[in-house]
């Protein structure tokens, strides 16, 4: 079977995803809508636009991409175009991105048969080291669990180390077909109470910490959870005491907490996105000793950003 | 050494501005003319002793390292015998002539940065020459003297008289003016890129030469070959100045301990005193003593001629019987190794090399190239990595200064504690080390100087010369308490002169205007009869004029350098260099061991090499516009202002003007067209095919040695002076802006599918064909921080060291900082940055080199 990926980014001398130097392959797609998420182009399963407003020139140009778009989703603006984001997306052909001299219009994801991107996989092998491999991230790789399947499988296959992100959310079906051949796996918590995780998330949390249970019993592969850490969504203390009980529970013993950062909010007036963590404040690694000392009570391994072990 | 005194140091250096004088010009000068019809070698030997007697010794205080090339501590000054033209005032005829054959293409087009110890401007009674050097306003007179009666009598002069009968003479005056080449060096820089060899000096001593010198002489003269008697003598002469020099340093620091107050001080000052006396004569006995007497003798060849490169090699390795001693004894710790240590960078960051502007600034943005080499292997191929190689990096870590930078000759065998140890100091964002690929290196050498005798064991004893030249050194015997220990040092002369820095875009730019210089109105090359109606048919035209090119230049500089050799032959160096105290000849006469020195350097090859892509795709396979269409908008740089009317020098800032919006769909083709970079094999193969070319044509051109050239490629800073010579060009890049750094860098953004796609591409090509490549890479500091990003950032050099690549550098900066620096200077004295070989003050680069710095594709992570 053919089955095409599809992919946002690919990432050589990626080092924070596993152990030595990676390449990291962001797959688009992800069922969660997580109103800070840092990688918002990773959440539509489909290619889309990338407008850079700032950078369009209409003024000096034809307005070739305005003629090229199929579904009229470009109109002419006063010092820039504009683009209806909703109209947008239908057609496959993106040929307004061509058009474009001042690079203003970009693609969101490029498709890849397996075989593409193992070439490339296979190419940036030469380079990792004796301790890198390859990590699918995204979006949420089991979103296009065929795809996801057969790069592990080959990867594995091929004695390359394999780890995924995962947001933890996708039929435990899926799960099954890649635990064998998945080395590490970064698994998500972003919240004990499932209202709340329901809240910013769009989705509740049960088929979550379920999965994560499951897997942490399968003792397939090294299980490192990621908590993201987001001032006044899950950083009290009643949640951080929640969440180590349920790594201490599961069997675990290790975290990985990302404090939030707002790099990713240029993306959203790119996409044509409303940001809702614009305000938001950073969280600095020094006010995280506090939460690293309720992991580390239980026992588990609290690794705080990309201060990690490997 | 304390840090509150390296910092007043640094503080006192970055107070002192760059300055000329008139001592050492005027002795020698004067020696000189007393000694007309004395054998030209021993005149010059003559001229050369009597002006190191003459030169005024300073001691500076706190330095445990004394001496300097002048009495200034950023001294240095014109070597009129070499050349002239330069520094002299714009009205003068002089200048004009030069200017009339092209000399000076390179000055006018280069930019200077304007902070730092750089004097730009006149002012007061400091008269700015050369673009960057002050000297007093009452030496002016002298030094126009000194020009006028060295006129017609100069390497420059004469050199210029004889290269004109080369019968293609008048395409060379065209390719200088036009700036298809950067500089002439016969009268430059004729001398460094090149290893020191301390050994002599080290094993027996200034009285132990010159005793050699003297039995030789006994056994040549009357013989036939009887130039050996007259460099012996030179040799003897030239020692006799340098004893003499010292001898004075050591008379000005017994003044200076006598009038001195302060017990501690006073002590040092004696010291010093006794340490020079005992060096005057004879080997050094300990650490200190053999640091110093290596310093002595690498500012003695530095004051012979005009010369940048001159390279301290495997210091640390030759140094380390006497450390190792000294440490066993207790006469040395770890603190007073660090103390010295630091103590020599400052003396190797104050140096300076007085050459024109063109040279200083246009090549080596001031940066004199005191390369230290370590690591490698040792005669009987085991690592050669030793302890104190550990704290020379850990003292360019606490006294982080632009020299001597520090390279590191990579091999499997090396330890990982050491690789992590420059691992660490490369993340300080000091830009050093670079690191080369030890393999690569003697694959090179054993192909180009196999055919002079060189083994295996010959070849591992190779070093850096200047910013990246591979140098070819020899194993010599020390002999230190009845203990034999082989030490590496350089064994040959200069190892890049030549042809140097021809413009592969520049070239290709005027393949397709049949020849003519659109900037000059000048016909560079002979109509090439190519219709250019195919991709096959570009090339064979581009391969005409390069070759073309070369060969007129290669002619014409090995009638430099033959000019240079009779009038001003080295000896100091020589008498230093294996075997020419043997043979009793100069590197001239060939009396190194290796000899097979001369290369051909090119500069913009990518920007060379996507210009092509984007002509073999736009015009002659999908036909998108014609060849005329292509030329009218490179004329045109796209529908961009002339860098005149807007001060920019990258892609970075495009100025449009009116005509712009016609030019659009031309420039968007030309700027999506494949790109170097990328692993992309449509232009990687054209790559291929330029390097595979390229290497293989060096060896059709004869040195003035008579032995087969070879390439040399890196951009050191001539990317920004040959690009602000060149029209836009098919790749897209705008009229007049810098080219692409190093040799195998991608052109700053164009590189989009991350590092290990570059360095496939990178390495396309056989890196052990050519002198050296070049790959500088800037990396967040994100990426590399703390303990793991250590062992990555290791993991990624030894990834693409693997693949066969030669070099790679890297800055660790953030791009902001680099912006911020460039709008408050004076917020960022001691910022460095590594530029191509090279690392450099930030605020002494020109504007230029700033731009394509900041504009290079930056390494990041986006979470």
């Amino acid at each position: 079977m053919i089955q095409k990926g599809t992919i946002f980014d690919i990432q050589g001398f990626s080092v924070h995803d596993g152990p030595g130097c990676r390449t990291t392959i962001f797959l688009k797609g992800c069922p969660l809508n997580c109103k800070w998420c840092c990688n918002p182009e990773g959440i539509a399963p489909y290619p889309e636009i990338l407008f850079y407003k700032s950078k369009c020139a209409i003024n000096d140009c034809d307005g070739e991409c305005i003629e090229s778009c199929p579904n009229a989703a470009i109109i002419g603006g006063k010092k820039s175009a504009n683009i209806n984001t909703l109209k947008c997306g239908k057609c496959n052909g993106f040929a307004c991105v061509s058009q474009c001299y001042y690079d203003a219009i970009k693609i969101s994801g490029i498709n890849l048969s397996a075989e593409e991107l193992m070439k490339k996989i296979r190419r940036d092998r030469q380079y990792w080291g004796a301790q890198g491999g390859m990590t699918l991230s995204g979006g949420e790789p089991l979103s296009q669990i065929e795809f996801t399947a057969e790069i592990l499988k080959k990867c594995h296959d091929a004695y390359i180390h394999t780890a995924i992100e995962t947001c933890g959310y996708a039929p435990w079906k899926s799960y099954e077909r890649i635990l064998d051949y998945t080395d590490w796996i970064f698994f998500d918590i972003k919240h004990m109470d499932s209202a709340a995780h329901e809240k910013e998330t769009g989705l509740p949390n049960d088929l979550i910490l379920e999965n994560a249970k499951k897997i942490a019993a399968s003792g397939k592969c090294r299980l490192i959870f990621r908590m993201p850490l987001i001032s006044g969504f899950n950083d009290s203390r009643d949640n951080i005491i929640a969440t180590a009980d349920f790594i201490s529970n599961a069997g675990t013993k290790e975290v990985n907490i990302l404090p939030f950062h707002n790099l990713g909010r240029s993306k959203y007036s790119l996409l044509g996105k409303e940001y809702h963590y614009k305000n938001a404040p950073s969280f600095k690694l020094k006010d995280v000793s506090e939460i690293k000392k309720i992991f580390q009570k239980r026992s588990i391994k609290c690794y705080p950003g990309s201060e990690t072990p490997f | 050494m304390p840090q509150e005194t390296i910092k007043k140091w640094k503080e006192r250096y970055f107070k002192t501005k760059s300055s000329a004088d008139m001592e050492f010009p005027y002795w020698y000068s004067r020696e000189w003319f007393e000694n007309d019809g004395e054998i030209n070698i021993v005149r010059r030997a003559k001229a050369l002793k009597r002006a190191f007697t003459r030169l005024t010794p300073s001691i500076f205080p706190n330095e445990l390292i004394v001496m300097g090339k002048t009495r200034n501590m950023r001294g240095s000054y014109p070597m009129p015998w070499l050349s002239g033209s330069y520094f002299m005032a714009a009205h003068d005829q002089l200048y004009k002539d030069a200017l009339d054959c092209g000399k000076l293409s390179a000055d006018k087009l280069t930019k200077f940065g304007q902070g730092g110890g750089n004097v730009t401007k006149s002012g007061n009674n400091v008269i700015s020459i050369a673009g960057k050097f002050g000297l007093r306003k009452e030496e002016l007179p002298m030094l126009m003297e000194m020009v006028k009666i060295w006129k017609g009598k100069s390497v420059e002069d004469i050199g210029h008289k004889y290269e004109k009968l080369v019968p293609q003479y008048k395409q060379k005056e065209a390719i200088m003016k036009s700036l298809v080449c950067m500089f002439d060096s016969g009268y430059t820089i004729p001398q460094g890129r090149e290893v020191m060899n301390y050994y002599y000096p080290l094993q027996y001593g200034i009285d132990g030469m010159i005793d050699f010198c003297q039995k030789k002489i006994n056994e040549v003269a009357g013989r036939p070959d009887m130039d050996r008697l007259y460099f012996y003598k030179s040799a003897i002469l030239s020692l006799e100045g340098v004893k003499t020099w010292i001898l004075n340093y050591a008379e000005k620091a017994e003044l200076l301990s006598d009038k001195e107050k302060d017990s501690e001080r006073k002590r040092l000052y004696a010291e010093t005193a006794e340490r020079l006396k005992w060096l005057s004569s004879n080997p050094p006995r300990t650490f200190h003593e053999a640091l110093q007497l290596c310093w002595t003798f690498h500012i003695a060849v530095l004051n012979e001629d005009c010369i940048s490169g001159m390279s301290p090699g495997r210091l640390g390795q030759v140094l380390y019987p006497w450390w190792k001693k000294d440490m066993a004894s207790g006469i040395l710790n770890k603190e007073k190794t660090m103390e010295l240590l630091e103590c020599m960078r400052m003396k190797f960051t104050e140096l300076d090399c007085f050459a024109s502007m063109g040279v200083v600034g246009g090549v080596l943005s001031g940066n004199t190239f005191n390369n230290l080499s370590i690591g490698g292997l040792t005669k009987d191929g085991q690592s050669a990595a030793n302890e104190l190689e550990m704290f020379i990096i850990e003292s360019g870590m606490t006294c982080a200064t632009p020299q001597p930078t520090l390279t590191i000759l990579y091999n499997e065998k090396l330890p990982e504690e050491f690789l992590l140890k420059g691992v660490q100091c490369v993340k300080t964002g000091a830009g050093y080390p670079a690191w080369v690929n030890d393999q690569t290196a003697m694959d090179f050498l054993m192909r180009n100087y196999g055919p002079e005798g060189m083994t295996t064991q010959d070849a591992r004893a190779w070093a850096i010369g200047g910013c990246l030249e591979t140098s070819p050194g020899a194993w010599m015997p020390l002999k230190l308490d009845g203990k034999t220990h082989w030490i590496p040092g350089g064994s040959a002369g200069a190892t890049s002169v030549g042809v140097h820095f021809i413009s592969t875009p520049k070239i290709l730019e005027l393949v397709l205007f049949n020849g003519m210089d659109k900037r000059t109105g000048l016909e560079v090359f002979k109509d090439h009869d190519y219709k250019l109606k195919t991709y096959e048919e570009v090339w064979l035209a581009f391969k005409d004029y390069f070759s073309q090119a070369v060969d007129v230049l290669c002619l014409c500089n090995n009638v430099q350098h033959d000019a240079w050799r009779k009038i001003t032959p080295p000896i100091i160096n020589s008498a230093l260099k294996p075997d020419c105290l043997e043979k009793g000849k100069d590197i001239g006469q060939k009396g190194s061991r290796f000899n097979a020195t001369f290369n051909i350097e090119v500069c913009g090859g990518i920007n060379f090499v996507n210009s092509l892509a984007s002509l073999k795709k736009n015009v002659f396979e999908e036909k998108n516009f014609t060849l005329e269409e292509m030329k009218d908008a490179m004329i045109q740089s796209f529908g961009h202002e002339s860098k005149e009317k807007a001060d920019f020098h990258s892609k970075g800032e495009r100025v449009k003007n009116a005509e712009q919006r016609k030019w659009i769909k031309i420039h968007k083709l030309c700027l999506d067209a494949p790109k170097y970079g990328n692993d992309d094999f449509y232009v990687d193969s054209i790559f291929k095919e330029w390097e595979d070319w390229f290497c293989a044509m060096c060896g059709n051109f004869i040195s003035l040695y008579d032995k087969p050239m070879y390439p040399c490629q890196i951009s050191v800073s001539t990317h920004g002076s040959m690009g602000a010579a060149t029209m836009a060009a098919p790749d897209g890049r705008l009229s007049w802006t810098t080219f692409a750094d190093g040799s195998v860098s991608a052109y700053p953004g164009t590189d989009k599918n991350g590092p290990y796609a570059l360095f496939n591409s990178a390495t396309v090509w056989d890196h052990s064909a050519s002198q050296n490549s070049q790959l500088n890479m800037k990396i967040h500091p994100s990426v590399v921080k703390g303990r793991e990003g250590s062992k990555k950032l290791l993991e990624i050099i030894k990834a693409y060291l693997r693949k066969g690549a030669f070099h790679i550098q890297f800055n660790v900066v953030d791009s902001e900082t680099l912006k911020d620096a460039q709008k408050h200077p004076e917020k960022y004295r001691e910022l460095m940055v590594r530029v191509a070989g090279f690392t450099q003050y930030w605020v002494e680069l020109g504007k230029p080199i700033q731009d394509e710095v900041i504009a290079r594709t930056e390494y990041c992570e986006i979470a």
